[in-house]
């Protein structure tokens, strides 16, 4: 097991293609930490760089104390499980398994002990003699699995290794793989472009943009206090609402305002704000609707109403903006109804400006 | 936005097997289109191969040709052949010449295709380049190469004096020396037919997943347990499915041996293929002879073709 340091780890492809803009955070020993973002954001090839097949244009990677930025593959005491799993297509899932060891000069007794405890770890025993093509998507990725674990690497490398699965076993690797780092306890560093993923997996997230990292957390504080509209709008299913408007005051209290409708915003948030164009952002669960459109709510009109089983969620139109707010399954609510929103004080978000990487204001 | 992509294909498709359908049924639709080809098949290929097995059970000389007489002797032609010694050495030379040539159009053919398969400056070009002796004509290929093999005046002879490893009284007559001749058969056949090794190689080399290799590195493979391991274990099918179609094509080669020695000198060089002709075409015109070695080697072709299919088949089942 190890930690892993990025120190200022950056890689451009040809002359002025940034993949990775300058990598520098820690990863601590044993943690399970996930790399997110949309495709092309420099995840994967943070990973390959850890890996060893992309070699950084700048910067130094660590293991521990030990500087292995320039070190080959194999001697980085890392194992990886591809997006496509790479299982070798003419060996048997025993030779899979068995090959790193091989290639290690592990002696025979010792490789057929490993094998049969990892296939009895992954319930692959049956296989152990088939081709990796006489297996469905879920036992080549417990294989692939297997290939990676037997190996006892300081540091678990996974690439999308649940995106090629039915929706259906992707939740049942998912929840296997948080047993299975539970149980063998290494670093284990997990890209995904699936924030849900990455929330339920992770002791933190990283969360990247364009080769630049937008925000470092546990899951809870990246989802409760994104660091800026970026990771706001990417973290969330369905997204924050982010409603773009100015700030103004009255009263000596500060408050939202865009087209005649206004939110009072708290005042932990009032300090750090002046007058200017900002986004207001706001969770679907933090909506509550009401029938009456009061003086302390906010107006709006029901587009649609959609059950997504245990709850709703309710397209609302409030001053000419489409926002969605998610309520329990039987919220009477139908399409046409005018309703009162309110939404709860303690959970808006303010963002400064309205671009990405708009910073979110804090309290104090 | 599928389904409407999807619906004018749809329309055309259903169109056009409607004229079909409302002219000709369309059972007899297929057999209509299968009819040109099978015709140029059973008159180019069915024909001829009846022909020859029934002319190999004849005496057939020329002016039974023109008639499409001949006498029935039987397995005479057969018998003729087992006694013949030409005929065994033939088939020896005939099995020497294409295991030789295919082996190392095969190593050759592979290591190119590796080179190929590696990304430099003016790799395209080079790509085509190597195409170039398989799309020459045979005769250009033939003329060229026996130029060079010229004792006189040819390049070989030349590049060895200069590098002072021959005296110019010992220049080389190549084709006129048994060694040297089958050598240099040997060496145009390579150089000629190489390039369908690596196009195919090349190909295959080009779908191997690139996971593959990243993984055995970090497997802790080295380069050379890589090659082994993987790219060897990849193209392991289509170097026998070469193996097999390359080796039916050389035992039949006849236009390079012809082209450049007649089967000479002393009878090094002389293949199967040259036999038939002399036999039959050639001399004493003994049709029924030329045939009967034909079919032989028919025979012998057909057993490589039914492993080659059951290569396929057993391909198809995984």
């Amino acid at each position: 097991m190890a930690r892993v340091r990025f120190d200022k780890l950056r890689k451009v492809f040809g002359r002025d293609v940034v993949a990775v803009a300058g990598l520098d955070f820690e990863i601590a020993d044993g943690s399970f930490v996930s790399l997110v973002g949309p495709s092309g954001c420099g995840k994967s090839t943070a990973l390959r760089m850890i890996a060893g097949l992309e070699e950084p244009t700048s910067g130094r990677l660590l293991f521990d104390d030990r500087d292995v930025t320039g070190l080959e593959p194999r001697d980085r005491d890392i194992a990886m499980v591809f997006q496509s799993y790479a299982l070798y297509p003419h060996m048997s899932v025993r030779e899979n398994l068995e090959y790193g060891l091989r290639k290690r000069r592990v002696p025979a007794a010792e490789r057929d002990q490993r094998v049969a405890r990892i296939a009895a770890m992954l319930h692959i025993e049956p296989f152990l003699e088939r081709k990796p093509r006489q297996l469905s998507g879920g036992q080549r990725q417990r294989v692939a699995l297997g290939r990676a674990l037997i190996r006892d690497p300081e540091v678990f490398l996974l690439d999308e290794p649940l995106s090629n699965l039915d929706a259906k076993l992707r939740v049942h690797m998912r929840a296997e793989l948080a047993t299975l780092h539970a149980r063998v306890g290494t670093t284990m560093i997990y890209v995904t472009h699936d924030q849900l993923e990455a929330m339920t997996l992770s002791d933190r997230i990283v969360v990247m943009s364009q080769g630049v990292v937008q925000q470092i957390g546990p899951p809870e504080e990246v989802y409760a206090r994104p660091a800026n509209r970026f990771v706001a709008e990417f973290i969330g299913t369905p997204s924050m609402n982010l409603m773009a408007g100015e700030l103004d005051e009255e009263g000596g209290k500060a408050r939202f305002r865009r087209n005649g409708v206004t939110v009072p915003l708290p005042d932990s948030l009032t300090a750090a704000a002046d007058a200017r164009q900002v986004l207001l952002g706001i969770r679907p669960e933090d909506i509550r609707i009401t029938a009456d459109s009061g003086e302390a709510t906010i107006p709006a009109q029901v587009a649609v109403a959609e059950l997504a089983g245990a709850e709703k969620y309710i397209y609302l139109d409030v001053a000419g903006m489409q926002i969605i707010a998610r309520t329990d399954a039987d919220s009477p609510v139908r399409g046409g109804d005018r309703v009162g929103l309110h939404f709860r004080p303690d959970r808006l978000h303010l963002f400064d400006g309205t671009s990405d990487e708009a910073k979110a204001i804090r309290a104090g | 936005m599928t389904v409407e992509a999807a619906s004018p294909q749809e329309t055309v498709a259903t169109r056009v097997a409607g004229i079909g359908r409302t002219l000709i049924p369309d059972r007899w639709l297929g057999l209509v289109l299968l009819a040109p080809s099978a015709v140029v098949f059973l008159l180019l290929l069915i024909y001829p191969l009846l022909y020859g097995i029934w002319t190999s059970f004849h005496s057939v000389d020329i002016l039974d040709l023109a008639s499409g007489g001949g006498s029935f002797v039987g397995f005479d032609n057969y018998l003729w052949l087992l006694q013949n010694a030409q005929f065994w050495h033939a088939l020896k030379t005939s099995t020497l010449y294409a295991g030789i040539v295919v082996t190392l159009q095969i190593v050759l053919g592979t290591a190119v295709a590796l080179l190929l398969h590696q990304s430099f400056k003016g790799r395209a070009f080079v790509r085509g380049l190597v195409l170039f002796p398989y799309m020459m004509p045979v005769v250009a290929v033939i003329l060229v190469w026996m130029l060079l093999y010229n004792a006189l005046f040819g390049a070989i002879n030349y590049i060895l004096f200069s590098l002072g490893l021959i005296s110019r009284i010992d220049a080389i007559a190549w084709l006129s020396q048994p060694d040297s001749a089958f050598a240099g058969v040997v060496l145009v056949s390579l150089w000629k037919y190489f390039p369908f090794v690596v196009v195919i190689v090349l190909a295959r080399l080009q779908v191997i997943p690139q996971d593959l290799y990243e993984a055995a590195r970090i497997d802790g493979a080295g380069a050379w347990s890589r090659f082994v391991d993987i790219t060897l274990r990849e193209i392991k099918d289509v170097l026998i499915v070469i193996a097999l179609l390359r080796t039916i094509f050389m035992f039949n080669n006849f236009e390079v041996v012809f082209l450049l020695t007649h089967g000479g000198p002393m009878q090094a060089t002389l293949t199967l293929p040259i036999l038939v002709y002399e036999t039959a075409l050639d001399g004493d015109r003994a049709f029924g002879r030329g045939s009967a070695i034909a079919v032989v080697m028919f025979g012998l072709l057909m057993m490589t073709m039914m492993v080659y299919f059951r290569f396929l088949r057993r391909e198809d089942r995984q």
